[in-house]
């Protein structure tokens, strides 16, 4: 028996695309971005075709300023594409409106910085427990206490962030990203400011919950060693990506 | 020592000339103010007034012709006198063939001085002068009863000749109101420097040192990572503090000439719109002609210093920052005290909590921008007030003059005064687009993050509303109790209170618009732009 759609649902699958196969949470179909600067253009992505498949780990590596961030940036949604487009469990992002991609972002993507970007008057547990508050989604309730635990942090929840180290910063900023339990998780350059073994640590764990969970990971790295562990590697190079063949 | 003077005097230099736009605004925000301080020593100097300002009910001139040296001289130093003018002619051979003397008075001194004025008045015969005693006598109940009603709450009684009105006037110790009240606009005066002026004076000053304020913190904010790379390659924090406020100072100092002469213009364009309503000599004046040098020096320094005082202020309260705070740009004083995860955040259903934690934890930087702006309120809300009894008086007398010294400053004024609070606002609101971003990030939508962020603009418009009244009720007080007004009326409870209330309309009035005109300036900038732009404000 079907079950009956709210507005909200009926209004959201408009930007549906039932040809996308269900096992492909996202893909990217033309994807250029295009800065201007006076008479002169520079394509920063350019023509990307991507395909991600549900609880794939993906690796995207790139020299510094071959566009890599800008992809990820776009694929989540945080920055707008000059053409093309990014359909995210089938839908397309771009083409929704501002109110339905906020409450899909909210439930169905999380995103690790490199810069943590943590809320700075608040403190490690207040930041965690944001994406709570703002989706009012309350389905794990014992998932922060297992998280923090898995995260090593449990002991720091009271401390502002200026008050944690680097390690803990990010950990805080994964814990935020993963409390909500999404589809995918996009990380850029999450071990960027750690030193190897935190990055290492940081890395295990979000596989780890990538395996519990049976989450899409997509990642933009630097670092050969965590690119290695991916399933699939993309290498970015003035702003063309390609598929880095297995050796 | 001296190498670091240098240093700091070319950076000072260099930034200067690589962001003029932003040392104009201080000149210009400077200029205005120093402008409105000169119009209101032109306004309290009687001598101007009397030679450019029209005859009306509470002030008239008088010519009495050929007048003996002595006479004039005995009319000239009469108290109620505010400012007297020979007009001399001569002919081709030297004679002297007009010898007229112009004496300014204002009623409420002359009524003031009661049986000497009258004296003089018989004296010389000034009596029989432009239909004086009708005008007078028609003017002289209403004018009686209206000043006692409105000072003195005192029970007039019409119809009585007009001595015994100042006999009763005297026996029942009524002084009229009169002497050094130019500012409060019922009559003028010739005495500059009278305790009420210095209570005006501290009142720009306090409006200055505001806006400088707001202005000097939006520039520490923007130039915080170099201050940062200074203090990195050696600079002292007090050597920093020199270099911030010496930029400040050198802004007022720039605005000085600037507003002597953005004056003149003002009275120049006054004298070629109103000179045919004037009935004195609508001469040509300069601006030291009416206020002399060393009190448009003394007071223009006075001004420099409070601005001064101003980004002194904002670098002290960024004083203990490391280096490193410095460097990567954070405004953290903005987080005062190491917290606790707060209960209420766990219990709370919804995001309205954080505006709670975000007040609290922020109030270092709250009570700042509160203060400011509460601070530059008492100037705006003063001539508003002004206004407004300007307007009333229209109805029944010819203020016209008045209202329109009042109207001009007050624009002046509240077009200084909201720009700046809506720069201040935008500014505050700018800082936080990078923790926007993180909650866009998190999936916050456009309303529920502006309807978060303008109930704590509101909460702050309401609480720099109420903040500004208290301060302007303490200065209109102090004021009112070191002018010359030997009665001042008190004020009952309920009269208090809804004079309180209208302080508050007035200032809300000015508050709001201006405080959510900033904001939501900023958050339609910050909409404007991909989240990610936002977010790397802060990298």
């Amino acid at each position: 028996m079907q079950t009956k759609l709210t507005k909200a649902e009926r209004k959201l699958n408009r930007f549906h695309n039932h040809e996308i196969p269900e096992n492909e949470v996202l893909v990217a179909r033309e994807l250029t971005k295009t800065y201007f600067q006076g008479d002169y253009h520079i394509k920063a992505v350019d023509n990307v075709f991507l395909r991600v498949r549900r609880g794939e780990f993906v690796s995207i590596v790139g020299t510094s300023g071959s566009g890599k961030s800008t992809l990820l940036h776009m694929l989540a949604g945080l920055d707008t594409p000059t053409s093309g487009q990014v359909f995210l469990d089938g839908y397309d992002i771009h083409s929704m409106d501002d109110d339905q991609f906020s409450d899909f972002r909210a439930k169905k993507i999380g995103f690790i910085f490199q810069s943590f970007h943590l809320l700075p008057v608040l403190t490690a547990k207040e930041n965690i427990l944001m994406p709570q508050k703002i989706s009012g989604d309350t389905r794990y309730p014992s998932y922060f206490d297992t998280l923090t635990r898995m995260l090593k942090i449990d002991d720091r929840l009271h401390h502002l962030p200026s008050e944690l180290s680097g390690g803990q910063r990010q950990r805080v900023a994964a814990a935020r990203a993963l409390i909500n339990k999404p589809d995918i998780l996009f990380a850029d350059e999450p071990t960027g400011n750690l030193d190897r073994d935190s990055a290492g640590e940081l890395i295990d764990l979000l596989l780890a919950t990538r395996a519990e969970l049976g989450q899409t990971l997509v990642m933009v790295t630097h670092d050969p060693a965590v690119a290695a562990r991916a399933d699939r590697i993309y290498h970015m190079e003035n702003g063309v990506l390609r598929e880095q063949k297995p050796e | 020592m001296k190498q670091t003077m240098k240093a700091i005097r070319y950076f000072l230099l260099r930034d200067i000339r690589t962001r003029p736009l932003q040392f104009l605004s201080s000149v210009l925000v400077a200029m205005s103010a120093i402008t409105a301080l000169m119009l209101m020593l032109l306004y309290t100097e009687a001598a101007w007034r009397a030679r450019v300002m029209p005859d009306h009910d509470q002030n008239y001139h008088f010519v009495v012709k050929n007048l003996s040296y002595s006479a004039k001289n005995e009319i000239a130093n009469q108290p109620w006198a505010q400012a007297c003018y020979e007009i001399l002619e001569y002919d081709d051979d030297g004679n002297l063939i007009r010898d007229d003397f112009r004496i300014r008075v204002t009623w409420d001194e002359v009524w003031r001085w009661g049986d000497r004025a009258w004296e003089i008045f018989d004296k010389y015969d000034m009596w029989d002068n432009r239909a004086y005693r009708s005008a007078y006598e028609y003017n002289y109940d209403y004018i009686l009863e209206k000043l006692q009603k409105r000072y003195y709450n005192a029970e007039v009684v019409n119809g009585q000749p007009i001595t015994t009105s100042a006999e009763l006037a005297t026996k029942r110790e009524i002084v009229l109101k009169c002497g050094n009240t130019a500012f409060i606009s019922d009559t003028i005066n010739s005495y500059t420097f009278q305790p009420e002026f210095f209570g005006n004076l501290t009142v720009f000053g306090m409006f200055l040192a505001a806006v400088m304020a707001i202005l000097s913190s939006e520039r520490y904010k923007r130039q915080m990572r170099e201050y940062g790379t200074l203090r990195a390659l050696g600079l002292r924090r007090r050597q920093l503090i020199a270099l911030h406020c010496t930029h400040t100072a050198l802004s007022s100092v720039c605005a000085i000439p600037l507003a002597a002469g953005f004056t003149w213009g003002i009275v120049d364009l006054y004298l070629r719109l109103m000179g045919d309503l004037v009935h004195a000599d609508p001469a040509a004046m300069t601006l030291t002609e009416s206020i002399p040098l060393p009190i448009i020096g003394w007071c223009s320094l006075w001004m420099t210093v409070l601005s001064t005082v101003g980004s002194l202020v904002v670098c002290l309260l960024y004083r203990k920052f490391p280096v490193i705070v410095l460097l990567r740009g954070e405004g953290t004083f903005q987080v005062s005290f190491v917290s606790k995860t707060s209960p209420a955040f766990e219990d709370s259903p919804d995001l309205s909590v954080y505006n709670r934690l975000y007040l609290l934890r922020t109030r270092k930087s709250q009570i700042f921008s509160v203060a400011v702006i509460a601070i530059m309120m008492p100037l705006p809300l003063m001539y508003m007030g002004f206004l407004i009894d300007d307007v009333f008086e229209l109805q029944y007398t010819d203020a016209l003059v008045s209202f329109l010294y009042n109207l001009f400053q007050a624009i002046f004024i509240f077009i200084t005064s909201v720009t700046v609070t809506v720069l201040a606002s935008a500014g505050m609101t700018d800082e936080r687009h990078a923790e926007f971003g993180i909650f866009r990030a998190l999936g916050i939508k456009r309303k529920r993050l502006s309807d978060a962020v303008n109930a704590q603009s509101a909460l702050r418009a309401i609480i720099v509303a109420v903040f500004a009244v208290v301060i302007f009720v303490i200065v209109t007080d102090s004021r009112l109790q070191s002018s010359a007004v030997t009665a001042p009326m008190e004020d009952t409870l309920p009269v208090f209170l809804a004079k309180c209330l209208l302080d508050l309309i007035g200032t809300a009035v000015f508050v709001f618009p201006s405080v959510f005109g900033g904001v939501r300036l900023s958050l339609r900038r910050f909409f404007r732009r991909p989240i990610i732009d936002a977010l790397r404000d802060t990298e």
